[in-house]
């Protein structure tokens, strides 16, 4: 089989997103435009993201010191006793574990709604999203404790009182790391849906005709065509959800009832509560290190895939 | 019923003002040297710093005509703000809670009161003067535990929390809030017998006990609503919390009560200090004193339902029944305040143990 130069140079994930076309031709075009047009965004991202990070990481290997201030001699200790201590590499998984489990279910119910987005009547689209969005604009302190109102254990939670109407349940959800879970999946699915909806929206449909053409079930064109092209959205889907629930510690605290503990809540503990900035900052510095490692080997495993089913496909 | 005929009413009202008018001058004369100033505070939120808001800076502002920028916070975040201008103090006058006037007197953060400008001191009850003259009292809760009364009667003592009867039905406190170390000083006072002033520095005997109360834990709360959870059915007793988070529930209506159990209540006592260095230092000890007015006290303490500092002041039975006040019944209900300074020094270490036994 002869290969297309599509095959032989898949386009990166980064493609996919719009407009990438045109901007490349400007900045190569002219480099001061591209400076003036990328200034105030890496100057915006070193002062709220490098730059904070960076004071992040060296308070981790300073010391609360009994004045009050942060000082001493650069030390390790912060981090030997995040190693030490069990319950930190508890912690530490719990926070994986929910974060994963989030990103994996809201990636499944995410797709249908895509689909429907991207693919649907103009208007079931259009509705959709606004569905979608709509809980944006709720607080998410607002969002926790409605859910508390939801899972509630007892016959005070509507789930149980509406299980006891059909003679089921009664089942006890609220401080578990499920009911983390639930409540991360409804607030971090818009996160995972938009990203898709747009990878989706950008499958050139002949493809997915072409299969069907050849006999491909409804399924075999999801799985073969659908799902693989749609990769960059997904892969910029997990990142956000799985970052953003590995970060939080409002829904951990009111919904997981501090059985389930995750690293955001140690961290805001350690700050707000201990006043250890530095062992604070360490737990935050392992948090951030972790994420994006995992975000990266992921973004990769996506991207190599991706290249390789395009390569197919072509 | 007699009608005040509106000419009447007119000229007394002009009466009024009139000698208001005349006797104005020599108010502000006395107060010019405050005209003009700006002073920032640190005050708490909730209905307390409501109250301060609406009921305490308009008055002080127009009497000394000047403008304070009150920035509402808690404890730590307050110490937070003190230890950021160290050097070049922004704010005169800040609210913590008594664990952090030992902070705060450590790390060279604020100065002694001035006694000679707050007259008003002298009615305060001497236990609430902190750190040998460091900090004062405005209000008082009692921590001890809630319940719903509908599901249980209230507790006689701490330990009847390890019963059976109350698996999975108690809202413990959460490590992140101060009653937090008041759950290690009752478990260590039931393991041991000791009383609480010897119980807080016996934690070591708290840890194993507290993992026996494990099964009986339906959650570790975080927010102020506890109390509500468990009015609505969310388990059955709770705590230890403040009184001023519950008596309000119950208050309106709720189906929520508290109890001191035999051990005794803890104090969580709201406190006033004067910054180190601070700008208009002397405006400041004027409005420290002005919060010990008994008007103030009194309308503070209404408000918050916690006790007021000072003595002299009653209450209408049914706030009266819901503050530990006047200081025999601080007595009756052994209300006790910890040693901030061994606490504040362990707090770390308890949380991360606490966090061992409670997290999953």
């Amino acid at each position: 089989m002869s290969s297309s130069p599509a095959t032989r140079n898949p386009t990166p994930l980064t493609a996919a997103l719009p407009g990438r076309p045109f901007l490349p031709r400007i900045l190569a075009g002219n480099p001061v435009a591209a400076l003036l047009l990328l200034g105030p965004a890496v100057l915006f991202f070193v002062a709220v993201f490098v730059l904070p990070v960076g004071l992040m990481v060296r308070y981790s290997f300073l010391q609360q010191l009994p004045n009050g201030a942060l000082g001493g001699d650069l030390t390790l200790a912060n981090y030997i006793r995040l190693g030490a201590v069990d319950l930190y590499r508890t912690v530490l998984f719990t926070t994986l574990r929910i974060s994963l489990l989030t990103t994996v279910a809201a990636a499944v119910l995410a797709y249908p709604l895509a689909m429907v987005i991207a693919r649907g009547p103009a208007m079931a689209g259009r509705l959709l999203t606004v569905l979608v969005i709509a809980p944006l604009l709720v607080n998410v302190v607002v969002r926790a404790y409605g859910w508390r109102i939801i899972l509630g254990n007892g016959n005070g939670g509507v789930l149980n009182w509406s299980l006891a109407q059909i003679g089921l349940g009664p089942v006890e959800l609220l401080y578990t790391e499920w009911a983390v879970v639930i409540g991360s999946v409804q607030v971090f699915l818009p996160m995972m849906t938009l990203p898709l909806a747009a990878a989706i929206g950008r499958i050139d449909r002949a493809v997915e005709d072409a299969a069907r053409t050849l006999g491909a079930t409804g399924f075999a064109v999801f799985r073969r065509v659908t799902l693989p092209l749609s990769l960059p959205g997904l892969g910029v889907g997990c990142t956000l959800v799985f970052s953003l629930t590995a970060a939080s510690f409002i829904l951990p605290a009111l919904l997981g009832g501090s059985f389930t503990k995750m690293l955001g809540t140690l961290v805001e503990e350690q700050i707000l509560s201990v006043f250890d900035w530095p062992f604070g900052a360490a737990i935050a510095s392992v948090m951030v290190v972790i994420v994006m490692a995992i975000n990266l080997a992921y973004m990769a495993l996506v991207e190599r895939r991706f290249r390789s089913r395009a390569t197919e496909v072509a | 019923m007699t009608k005040v005929s509106p000419l009447l009413a007119s000229r007394r009202g002009l009466l009024k003002a009139g000698a208001a008018a005349l006797a104005a001058p020599t108010f502000f004369v006395r107060n010019a040297w405050a005209a003009g100033k700006t002073m920032q505070i640190g005050i708490w939120g909730g209905a307390q710093g409501e109250f301060i808001r609406k009921s305490v800076l308009p008055g002080f502002q127009r009497d000394f005509d000047c403008k304070v920028d009150a920035q509402q916070g808690s404890t730590l975040g307050q110490i937070g703000l003190l230890r950021a201008a160290k050097e070049a103090p922004k704010f005169t006058v800040m609210f913590v809670d008594d664990l952090g006037v030992e902070i705060a007197k450590r790390e060279g953060l604020i100065d002694p009161l001035p006694r000679d400008k707050m007259p008003n001191l002298a009615k305060v009850y001497p236990r609430f003067i902190y750190q040998e003259g460091y900090g004062v009292a405005l209000a008082i809760s009692s921590a001890g535990l809630f319940y719903n009364p509908a599901a249980t009667k209230p507790l006689e003592s701490y330990a009847q929390l390890w019963e059976p009867r109350f698996a999975r039905k108690i809202s413990l406190v959460g490590t992140k809030t101060t009653p937090s170390v008041f759950t290690v000083i009752a478990a260590a006072a039931v393991a041991t017998g000791k009383p609480y002033k010897e119980a807080q520095y016996l934690a070591d005997h708290a840890w194993p006990k507290l993992a026996e109360l494990k099964p009986n834990v339906l959650n570790l709360y975080g927010t102020d609503d506890a109390a509500l959870l468990v009015a609505q059915g969310q388990g059955a007793i709770g705590g230890p919390e403040y009184s001023k988070y519950v008596y309000p529930y119950k208050l309106k209506g709720a189906s929520i009560d508290m109890c001191f159990p035999k051990e005794g209540a803890f104090a969580g006592v709201n406190c006033q200090v004067l910054v180190k260095n601070a700008p208009n230092a002397d405006l400041g000890a004027e409005f420290m004193n002005r919060m010990l007015d008994p008007a103030i006290q009194q309308g503070l303490a209404e408000t918050a339902l916690a006790a007021p500092a000072i003595g002299g002041l009653s209450f209408k039975p049914e706030i009266a029944g819901l503050l530990a006040y006047p200081e025999s019944k601080m007595d009756e209900l052994g209300l006790f305040s910890p040693d901030w300074a061994h606490i504040n020094a362990v707090r770390s270490d308890w949380i991360e143990k606490m966090n061992q036994i409670f997290v999953a």
